[in-house]
């Protein structure tokens, strides 16, 4: 392997070469080549490259474009690496996951700084191992979910590394199944159809520094364990459906520094058990927290609570889960004795909030002076709440994230 | 002054020059379209979003404007009650004086509503908004004007009557969404989303409330029952129902009490 790559040769492919196209190129060169594909606009599809260790550099602007025939490059040898290829229109399909790079079956490919536009999927990665998905621009025109598909999309993998990517107006932008021990970093996730994050099955994942702004119903994190969750923001993700983050069937996971803005829910949780949730902001949602009964365990501490129309909703009378030194804005309380921790306990689920849970008609009585009275009633006699999740020592002050 | 007019020839258009004279130099009307002036300009002026001010605007309308509509045209009704038995004893038609004082407090309520919050939306540049507003504004005042009028002609006594307005301000303010609310609890187990929109439509506030809501991102979280009624208003039919009950808020009231006020032995 090591002679191989000493002795490797570079291909290299423009409109006036002997070599005018990626399938050509891909064709004569050797295993561990370089093939450089200079600036142009290469009609092409259906290029798959099937030799270990080639590195495919666009050098300016080096379109591949599929003209809506089929799926533009499919990678099934280890060691590829593709960076700086423009590559558009891989057309619609409900047969085939048609997408403009997709590697199938491989271990060790690098996808840097490409642009994909207008595809059915974008990047595609199945059953591969120790990649790289590095700086791409990615962005589509779709309009129905239906006919859209994922911009970077990820089945039975392990080991990705995925990070400084922006995905635009796809079905989902970010899309994980059965995705192990991968990193989702710094990625930029807006516009998507459906979901910005879409996560299911994938164990031992960490996403960090991603922005999920404006996507049809936000982000979402399902049957998944040791998962770990900071530095993201959530903002923007307001609709009938759309949640910050909605996480169901979720184990062990960490969800931490993260803020949450203007969405219609923050954080979504349906059976979400031993995690804890901190140092997060929330600021200006519809419903800050949707607990539901079967979530347990979880610890919401040094979380800011502001401007929230509702902070915390549940359907249950009791509380699995522990609320402890949060700050909330809507806290009115004393601090005599000055230790930052106001004095009365706070009970975040309003009765206004727990009657919407129950009774989703109530929802309409919003903004009505009716349900403003029972709010006050129940601000001057706390025991007609009938939840038992409080916050026993609420934080007079902001807290500062480190 | 007046009285020389009265005896001349357009009579019902001078009968309403009077009242509208009357009422919109009064010091209540003046002083209660100064603070709504204020009051809607402060709280644009804390809004930072069109949704937010929406909103903030539509808690005060919905407290305010049955309020005053309520109380102000049956307190002037009461204490111009001589002048009026005074007018009655002259050779004008009831039909005449009633439309005349009905016109005159509905459009002196509207120009009140305009100057107090429809300009200090146009100033603060939700036009869109002020416009919808106004429209809102107009039929409310109507309504409420209507129905005050109606309970003042019927209630000889001034304190009766003024203890029936004190009521049904509360009844549309608070009572009916506290009774709505009871059934849909009452009745959860059953599909109460396809009926609720006609019955919640039937109270004028609640239908300025939710039309408001509706346009505003708070839509959102309305949830199932939103989008229920947010497909029910949307249609024409939905359009035609409540249109055509707000018509009844405002023609029937008055209707009750031109027949009473034209039979009345003053």
């Amino acid at each position: 392997m090591l002679i191989n790559i000493l002795i490797a040769g570079t291909v290299v492919v423009c409109p006036d070469c002997d070599v005018r196209g990626l399938k050509q190129a891909v064709a004569i060169a050797q295993p561990y080549d370089t093939i450089l594909v200079k600036e142009g606009h290469y009609t092409e599809d259906s290029i798959i490259v099937d030799k270990p260790g080639l590195v495919i550099m666009g050098e300016g602007e080096a379109v591949i474009d599929a003209n809506h025939k089929w799926e533009a490059i499919l990678v099934i040898a280890d060691s590829v690496t593709i960076k700086g290829l423009t590559v558009m229109n891989v057309p619609v399909s409900y047969i085939h996951d048609h997408a403009g790079i997709k590697f199938d079956g491989v271990s060790g490919c690098v996808v840097e700084n490409n642009t994909l536009i207008n595809n059915f999927f974008a990047i595609y990665l199945a059953h591969s191992e120790n990649c790289l998905v590095k700086d791409n621009y990615i962005k589509s025109n779709a309009t129905r979910e239906m006919a859209a598909g994922n911009g970077i999309h990820a089945w039975y993998c392990h080991d990705l590394y995925i990070t400084g990517n922006t995905v635009i107006q796809h079905r989902d932008g970010i899309y994980f199944e059965f995705v192990d021990n991968s990193f989702i970093e710094g990625n930029y996730s807006t516009k998507n159809l459906r979901y910005g994050l879409h996560f299911m099955f994938s164990d031992r994942d960490v996403y960090s520094h991603n922005t999920f702004v404006n996507n049809g119903a936000g982000t979402a994190v399902m049957y998944s364990r040791l998962i770990s969750l900071y530095n993201n923001i959530f903002e923007k993700n307001w609709g009938g459906a759309s949640y910050g983050i909605l996480l169901k069937e979720i184990y062990d996971c960490k969800i931490y520094n993260n803020i949450f803005r203007e969405n219609t829910v923050g954080l979504y949780m349906e059976n979400c058990n031993r995690t804890p949730i901190e140092h997060n902001d929330f600021i200006g949602n519809g419903w800050a927290l949707r607990v539901m009964a079967n979530s347990q365990e979880n610890m919401v501490s040094q979380n800011n609570f502001i401007d929230n129309m509702f902070e915390v909703a549940t359907n249950s009378r009791r509380s699995f889960n522990k609320f402890n030194k949060n700050y909330w804005s809507k806290y009115n309380g004393y601090d005599l004795d000055r230790d930052g921790i106001g004095d009365i306990p706070y009970r975040p689920v309003s009765l206004t909030s727990y009657l919407i849970e129950n009774y989703e008609a109530i929802s309409l009585m919003l903004e009505s002076y009716f349900l403003k009275l029972l709010d006050l009633l129940e601000k001057i006699a706390p025991s007609i709440n009938p939840v038992g999740l409080i916050d026993r020592e609420p934080l007079m002050e902001k807290v500062k994230h480190d | 002054m007046q009285l020389r007019n009265l005896s001349s020839g357009s009579r019902q258009l001078s009968l309403f020059e009077h009242y509208i004279n009357d009422i919109v130099r009064g010091k209540w009307f003046i002083a209660y379209t100064v603070l709504l002036f204020a009051l809607i300009y402060a709280v644009l002026m804390f809004s930072f979003e069109t949704s937010q001010a929406v909103v903030g605007v539509m808690n005060l309308v919905i407290f305010i404007v049955p309020a005053v509509g309520l109380f102000f045209t049956s307190m002037y009704y009461y204490s111009r009650r001589e002048f009026m038995e005074f007018i009655l004893s002259q050779p004008v038609s009831r039909t005449f004086v009633y439309f005349s004082f009905y016109l005159a407090m509905s459009l002196a309520m509207i120009f009140s509503f305009i100057l107090g919050v429809s300009v200090p939306m146009f100033i603060q540049g939700f036009a869109p908004e002020a416009i919808k507003m106004s429209l809102w504004g107009v039929l409310l005042n109507m309504i409420f004007v209507a129905i005050s009028l109606m309970v003042s002609v019927l209630a000889d006594d001034r304190v009766r009557g003024l203890g029936t307005v004190l009521l049904l301000w509360f009844f549309f303010t608070i009572f009916y969404d506290a009774v709505l609310t009871a059934v849909i609890i009452y009745f959860r187990d059953y599909p109460i989303e396809k009926f609720i929109p006609f019955v919640i439509a039937i109270n004028p506030v609640d239908d300025f409330r939710i039309s408001t809501l509706l346009s505003t991102d708070i839509a959102a979280m309305l949830g199932y029952s939103g989008a229920v009624i947010k497909h029910f208003f949307g249609r024409f039919f939905g359009v035609l129902y409540v249109a055509f009950l707000q018509s009844l808020w405002v023609l029937i009231p008055f209707l009750v009490g031109l027949w009473r006020f034209r039979k009345k032995d003053f």
